[in-house]
């Protein structure tokens, strides 16, 4: 019984062969080990310079603006800082995500201007390509009277007081004048130093307070053409 | 007694001498060997140049390890069994290739049967486009809706004529020209690291029929 089991196997595959099934082969194996490292694409307020407010009134003579309140009085004040803090993963550089800007106890033709620097700490190019505004609370629609890529592109926020949907003469609120952003291309590592000036126009009523919300909008420089 | 036996032999007409001779056989098999192997890479490229402004943002690394020499070849030949390719600060719109040598530096006839992707952190899906041979999307969940996005096209093909390179015959000593191509897609996540390993594997020409 014991030989019969030793004698098996082989007559297995003897009669395998005899129908010529093959079990070895020769072969080969080559590889191929592939990494892909994506990069990162972070808009940032400049982590080391704050913004700056300062406050000007434009001298009825001459037009020009002077630093200050109309004669020299301290009545409205202005003031603008950064918040959320993000640090980017690939460069471990940080920044902020959002300004907050405040006026307080304006009027008519109080001048307010933002100079602040967006740094693309990042590892990819960056495009700006839209500022937007809006107010969150309805009360003040905006149109763009020069729109950006023109620089300074000049906006308003008014006030539909007469409910017809569109804007109309004596309806103007806030005056805003931006400088330098839109169609701005940062390397990473690069930032730029911009400017949004606030100018309260006769309209603007009397306590109340007025909200705004501006986005900054920065895409792959590669994929600009998206946004002629 | 032994003389004994030996007379009575030979009375009967039993011979113990004889002449003789022998004829011999001296089996000597050389086997072949079966090498398939990366030879060189010619260069490596990105698609940068093409868009405006141009600029360098992204690049490739590629080099190749663990080497193998024929002891048929005379002078013997090189190839390497792994080839590694970088992509280092890749995002959407990006594409990335090398061109590569596919050597078949022994003896034996190869017929390349089958080619495997895979992801060795286990976070990627990877699939064969049924309409191109020589496509492979490189998928992950990114938005966690349960449905799998596109985030890395992977093409690979011979240079040539642009055909898979399952089902191809490498003679000995004849080397394949190999693109391999990686397309970026907007889904691909900043800052993440995606790995694949792709396995070739070549087996003797006339075993091939084993691979269907």
């Amino acid at each position: 019984m014991r030989k019969k089991m030793l004698v098996l196997p082989v007559v297995l595959v003897l009669a395998v062969s005899l129908f010529g099934v093959a079990y070895a082969h020769w072969s080969d194996m080559v590889y191929i080990e592939g990494t892909a490292e994506m990069g990162s694409l972070t808009l940032a307020f400049d982590y080391f310079e704050p913004p700056l407010c300062t406050e000007y009134y434009r001298d009825p003579d001459t037009g020009v603006l002077v630093p200050g309140e109309w004669l020299g009085k301290e009545v409205g004040e202005c003031n603008a800082w950064f918040d959320e803090l993000v640090e980017d993963v690939h460069t471990l550089k940080l920044g902020y995500k959002k300004m907050y800007i405040m006026v307080t106890n304006a009027y008519p033709q109080y001048n307010a201007h933002f100079v602040f620097v967006v740094h693309n700490i990042g590892t990819i190019p960056i495009h700006i390509v839209d500022f937007t505004f809006e107010d969150p609370t309805g009360q003040l629609e905006f149109m763009w009277i020069v729109p950006p890529p023109a620089t300074p592109a000049e906006g308003l926020f008014y006030k539909d007081f007469n409910d017809n949907q569109v804007y109309d003469d004596g309806e103007e609120i806030i005056n805003l004048n931006i400088v330098n952003f839109v169609c701005t291309q940062l390397e990473p590592c690069e930032s730029t130093k911009g400017e949004i000036d606030i100018d309260f126009k006769q309209p603007a009523e009397e306590c109340h307070t007025y909200t705004f919300v501006a986005e900054m909008l920065g895409v792959q420089w590669n994929k600009a053409y998206l946004y002629p | 007694m032994f003389l004994v036996t030996l007379m009575a032999a030979s009375v009967a007409g039993v011979a113990f001498a004889h002449w003789s001779d022998m004829v011999y056989i001296e089996g000597t098999a050389e086997m072949g060997e079966l090498i398939v192997g990366w030879l060189d890479i010619k260069f490596c490229w990105d698609n940068e140049d093409t868009f405006d402004p141009v600029k360098e943002v992204g690049w490739v690394e590629c080099w190749l390890e663990v080497e193998e020499t024929s002891v048929h070849h005379d002078p013997p030949e090189t190839v390497f069994k792994e080839f590694y390719m970088v992509v280092h600060n890749a995002y959407p719109q990006y594409e990335a290739g090398c061109k590569v040598d596919l050597k078949n530096a022994g003896t034996i006839p190869a017929h390349i049967v089958g080619l495997s992707i895979s992801d060795p952190d286990g976070v990627l899906t990877i699939e064969e486009d049924p309409a191109d041979p020589t496509h492979y999307e490189i998928m992950k969940d990114v938005d966690g809706d349960g449905d799998l996005e596109a985030i890395i096209n992977l093409f690979l093909y011979k240079q040539e004529t642009g055909a898979p390179l399952v089902c191809n015959q490498l003679e000995p000593c004849t080397d394949e020209p190999v693109d391999i191509v990686l397309e970026f897609k907007q889904e691909a996540e900043e800052c993440h690291t995606y790995r694949f390993s792709i396995e070739i594997l070549a087996v003797q020409w006339n075993k091939a029929y084993l691979f269907p």
